[in-house]
């Protein structure tokens, strides 16, 4: 609170000195409560906020040591002693490891492959003076209201009739997992545009103007110019396709039925349902913490570049 | 005259600069825009195509028989109040919720401005959705269960009187609406403060000097001057806020049916397009509530673009 | 209402002028139900499974164990994708497409819906075949209230591995009078409950967010009053409601919630929550599944002796038992239905289906393996049941959206006591009147 009040001299600009005297006497009574109470009330409560946070992140862990009866009995005791066979069950029941290479793959190309798709539309969207653009515009809003269980049936047909036509007429193989990599990409496309044209529209067209005037070509000015400026905001628009497409389960369990094939939210609704019907609750815990710990290691790892990654998506 | 002719050739140049780089993008329009499109049109288009031919039917799925009944499936969504009720529950959630949420990142963004650990307090808060939602809602169940962790720590308190059922049917939606409000705020959070880092620090040091209160300059600086992202997580949170799922599934565990006072719209049309748990689909009514759904987002987010677009503040 | 089939809608799609590869094949498949299939190649057979059971469920080392043998025994391979409960959805449309298993669990619950879609091999041949090793046929293995209880009405549609029912679960270490001397009328019942509470215990558990069990009390006090078929003819015509068993039944039910036999707050539960705090001496009963005692297993208390009664009887009533057989389908359209049936068989042999009953704790299907004693009093009461029905009376299996969308909904509200008896029933007619209206 007292780092607000300090000016950083460098930056002061002299002539705001003379309006701030003549304001300062009108404003001085509503001061101590807009300054004051309102951030140390909403820092008080963003810190619980993060306090419920990191205590739910511990809790899930020490539940994952306790038995099933201890977690119902005794929801914020400690575990008697530590149950680690939780884990080996988890870990030998849900199938993680496979689901987890499947998980990155999928995620990682289909993330990527929408983003490089996403910019280059996006871009030409946000600056084309073409009436197209517009149209296109609302096309893409249009394609983001639409929910994605309103067409599971007929993606389900159309998965099975690729399959087929890709065995019987093109390849003689096909995989599921390629249909379900372009079906998150076709379902993230109008989340990416729509977001990267928020990111386009905002950088400045003088940008692109010098280096068109040196002769390079649109395409070229977008890849070597805009692409580079713009890279933070492209950056968050991966992140957040990523997140999203990490903890997706409905696509994956209509489009893949062999769990061979499926990721890792499904794993975890598959060991969920095992673990409920065997009560074996330490255990759904205990795979929890396998999917989650992690995660929560990376992003704390990564996190300040994720966060700058999204933080810095307009650029001016 | 050399003198006043010398700028003339510049300006008319650059004017055609400008002229011959909007022809650029317009050229690369469709060329940048069309696998986009394109993908999309194929992955999500033509199959709502068939939904909406779905929706004039009435049909139990693979191996039935599929009976044209025209518009039937809508009138009876109107005057089904089970319908009636999931539809209420997607207003209340997206509007009272999007209320919380926007409340939420608004006063996070007034009190994480120069507050010590606003880094990490803003990646703490991110954590959720970074989490599987089967994996919160199995966690959170634990702690609302009746001899779970809320529970307790109001006995140990002494607020008995504050027991609450909270996963009851007449309960579980406002534990739903807060969960999905605790789980989701980090991320609009992140993408407001996208705009909100932006702005200069000089600003708000103006700001101090002239005596603004912070609520002040909020209002006059941080929402201003983060408009642009301001309105792009309005309009992403309209759009997934009509189409919340998962995060009621997950509260419900994968034993029950949610009850009909917690269902959503997009529950519903899960419901019937799975059949629910004795698995008898009914996928004409499933695909007019994806249709339902679909009319109602688009509506929203064209009047929300209407609301919100606003000239640009500039900086320079 | 003209009937149309969607091959025409699609027609008109197509000439609408959306003809890509995609939408034709899509077409062509919404025009007619499969044409047959002719992917397949026919090299070693390999059957396919697609199982409701998940890895590490006693049932699904049942399967691994069995599979292997048979491998052993014939050198036909298996191969099982274990899905859990999720996987009928999934299983429709792969059966619908042509790309379904050759085998799959079905049960009493769906057996009438997979039949009218023309997915189950009709299995009447198996009854004649002989059960490898054991000698006599796999008919003699099975009861016919069983054979019936796993058929369609044009055959058998599987075959039955075990059979579920529902009761009143308690401790028998706790109450052993109660193993000889179960409350025999609804009146006994309402006094032990009564007695029970005087001495400041929890009479009932209930996981009150599962609709399907909160149904039990009103399915069971049905059964009681109306007799087989009282449940399922609530969805077909409103009227019914107006017979003054639906009124009784809805009385019995909320005089348990007036009486506050239940624990505190047993709607809120995150289930399994009430039937792990029964397994652990909290609460007295607990209505519900025969599954329960294999589900509480090792959760139990120590010393913990878990037993059922069947439902009291009222004035008058019926002596009806719910009997849901579940087990193992041939797909219709499966290529190799002549070594899934040969498969079927081989399972049906006793060393198998005794696993059911001593693995996982049901009631196996065939006549000679005992039953857990937990289901003993259960058991002799199928065994001498005159009248029985399948699960919930087969109304979800006749009615599904009026199921999931009135009568579930509705008791849930009776269950939880947000509206009385009175209410239910007037209400009931008036939103079952409205749904036949509609659909």
């Amino acid at each position: 609170m007292t780092t607000t009040v300090t000016p950083s001299p460098g930056r002061t600009r002299a002539n705001a000195a003379g309006p701030a005297e003549q304001r300062g006497g009108r404003t001085r009574g509503s001061k101590p409560i807009g300054n004051h109470v309102i951030p140390t009330f909403v820092r008080v409560m963003l810190w619980l906020w993060v306090a419920f946070n990191l205590f739910m992140a511990i809790w899930v862990g020490i539940s994952s040591l306790k038995t099933g009866r201890e977690i119902f009995n005794s929801p914020f005791g400690l575990p008697s002693t530590p149950v680690w066979e939780n884990f080996v069950s988890a870990w030998s029941v849900s199938g993680f490891g496979g689901a987890a290479v499947n998980s990155f793959t999928i995620v990682a190309v289909s993330g990527v492959a929408t983003v490089a798709l996403a910019a280059p539309a996006a871009y030409v969207i946000s600056r084309s003076s073409r009436r197209l653009a517009r149209g296109l515009n609302t096309y893409v809003a249009l394609c983001l209201a639409l929910p994605v269980q309103a067409i599971l049936v007929p993606l389900f047909v159309a998965r099975t009739e690729v399959h087929r036509f890709a065995v019987e007429f093109l390849f003689g193989w096909w995989d599921d997992r390629l249909t379900l990599v372009f079906v998150y990409i076709a379902v993230s496309l109008p989340f990416s545009v729509f977001l990267l044209t928020a990111a386009f529209a905002s950088l400045p067209v003088s940008l692109t103007e010098a280096a068109e005037l040196d002769g390079a070509s649109p395409a070229r000015a977008f890849w070597s110019v805009v692409v580079p400026v713009a890279w933070p905001g492209i950056k968050s628009a991966l992140v957040l396709n990523l997140l999203n497409m990490w903890s997706e389960t409905l696509l994956v369990l209509v489009l893949l039925d062999d769990p061979a094939l499926q990721t890792l939210p499904a794993a975890l609704l598959r060991l969920y349902g095992t673990m409920q019907y065997n009560a074996n609750w330490g255990g759904l815990f205990a795979g929890i913490v396998i999917l989650v710990y992690p995660m929560i290691v990376l992003y704390l790892w990564a996190g300040s570049r994720i966060m700058e990654g999204m933080t810095a998506g307009a650029v001016k | 005259m050399t003198e006043t002719l010398t700028p003339r050739p510049a300006s008319v140049s650059s004017r055609r600069a400008i002229r011959r780089r909007r022809r650029g993008v317009d050229r690369i329009l469709v060329v940048f825009a069309a696998p986009a499109i394109v993908l999309m049109t194929v992955v999500l288009l033509v199959p709502s195509v068939f939904t909406v031919i779905i929706s004039l039917t009435k049909w139990r799925g693979f191996g039935t028989d599929v009976a044209w009944v025209g518009l039937r499936n809508y009138v009876s969504l109107w005057q089904s109040e089970i319908f009636r009720t999931a539809m209420l529950n997607t207003l209340i959630l997206v509007f009272v919720g999007g209320a919380m949420i926007f409340a939420v990142v608004f006063f996070m963004l007034i009190g994480l401005r120069h507050m010590r650990g606003a880094g990490f307090a803003r990646s703490v808060v991110f954590v959720p959705m970074i989490i599987s939602p089967i994996a919160i809602g199995a966690a959170l169940g634990f702690l609302l269960n009746p001899n779970g962790g809320v529970n307790a720590i109001l006995a140990a308190i002494n607020l008995e009187g504050l027991r609450q059922a909270w996963l009851a049917p007449d309960f579980v939606f406002r534990m739903i609406v807060l969960g999905l409000v605790w789980s989701v705020s980090g991320y609009y959070l992140a993408i407001v403060a996208t705009g909100a880092d932006q702005i200069p620090i000089d600003l708000y040091e103006e700001a101090d000097l002239a005596g603004a209160s912070k609520w002040q300059q909020f209002w006059l600086v941080t929402l201003p001057l983060s408009w642009e992202s301001t309105s792009v997580a309005v309009v992403l949170w309209l759009i997934s806020g009509m189409k919340t799922f998962e995060i009621v599934i997950a509260f419900i565990g994968t034993q029950g049916t949610p009850p009909v006072q917690a269902r959503t719209a997009a529950v519903q049309q899960f419901l019937a397009t799975t059949g629910g748990p004795d698995g008898t689909p009914q996928l004409g009514q499933a695909s007019a509530i994806g249709i339902a759904i679909f009319a109602l987002t688009s509506v929203f987010v064209i009047l929300a673009r209407r609301i919100l677009s606003r000239d640009r503040v500039e900086l320079s | 209402m003209s009937a149309r089939t969607l091959g025409r809608a699609a027609h008109v799609v197509l000439t609408a002028g959306l003809v890509t590869a995609m939408v034709a094949a899509c077409g062509t498949q919404f025009q007619e139900d499969e044409t047959g299939d002719d992917a397949a190649t026919a090299q070693d057979v390999t059957l396919t499974y697609w199982s409701a059971w998940n890895i590490g469920e006693p049932q699904q080392e049942i399967f691994e164990r069995l599979a292997a043998d048979y491998t052993d025994e014939t050198g036909i391979e298996i191969d099982v994708r274990y899905l859990g409960r999720d996987v009928t959805t999934n299983l429709i449309n792969a059966l619908g497409t042509g790309t379904g298993p050759d085998l799959f669990d079905a049960g009493t619950r769906n057996i009438l819906d997979l039949h009218e879609r023309g997915f189950v091999a009709n299995l009447d041949g198996l009854l004649d075949q002989e059960v490898p090793g054991d000698g006599g046929t796999v008919g003699e293995t099975l009861a016919p209230s069983i054979v019936a209880a796993g058929s369609s009405e044009d055959g058998l549609a599987i075959l039955p591995t075990y059979i579920t029912s529902s009761g009143i679960w308690f401790n028998a270490a706790r109450f052993p009078e109660l193993q000889e001397q179960p409350p025999a009328t609804w009146e006994d019942f309402i006094a032990l409950l009564d007695e029970l509470k005087a001495n400041g215990e929890v009479p009932l558990g209930a996981d009150g967010s599962v609709s399907g069990y909160n149904m039990f009390w009103f399915l069971q006090a049905m059964m009681r009053n109306g007799g087989p078929g009282s449940l399922r003819a609530l969805g077909e015509d409103a009227e019914n409601w107006n017979s003054d068993h639906v009124l009784a039944s809805a009385q019995m039910v909320q005089q348990l919630v007036d009486g506050g036999y239940f624990q505190q707050d047993y709607m809120g539960t995150q289930f399994p929550a009430a039937q792990v705090a029964w397994a652990n001496d909290e609460y007295a009963f607990m209505l519900n599944g025969s599954y329960m005692g294999g589900e509480t297993a090792e959760l139990q208390a120590e010393g913990f002796e878990a037993s059922t009664f069947v439902f009291p009887m009222v004035d008058g009533g019926y002596p009806t038992i719910d009997v849901t057989a579940s087990g193992l389908a041939v797909n219709a359209a499966s290529e190799n239905s002549e070594a899934a049936t040969d498969f079927l068989a081989f399972a049906a042999q006793e060393e198998y289906q005794a696993l059911y009953s001593t693995e996982a704790g049901f009631m196996a299907a065939h006549t000679a393996v005992e039953v857990p004693p937990a289901l003993g009093p259960l058991a002799e009461a199928i065994a001498a049941a005159e009248v029985t029905t399948g699960s919930n009376d087969l109304a979800p299996a006749t009615n599904p959206g009026w199921w999931s969308d009135v009568m579930n909904p509705l008791d849930d509200a009776l269950f939880s006591g947000s509206i009385s008896a009175e209410e239910f029933v007037a209400q009931g007619y008036e939103q079952t009147a409205t749904y036949l209206e509609n659909n």
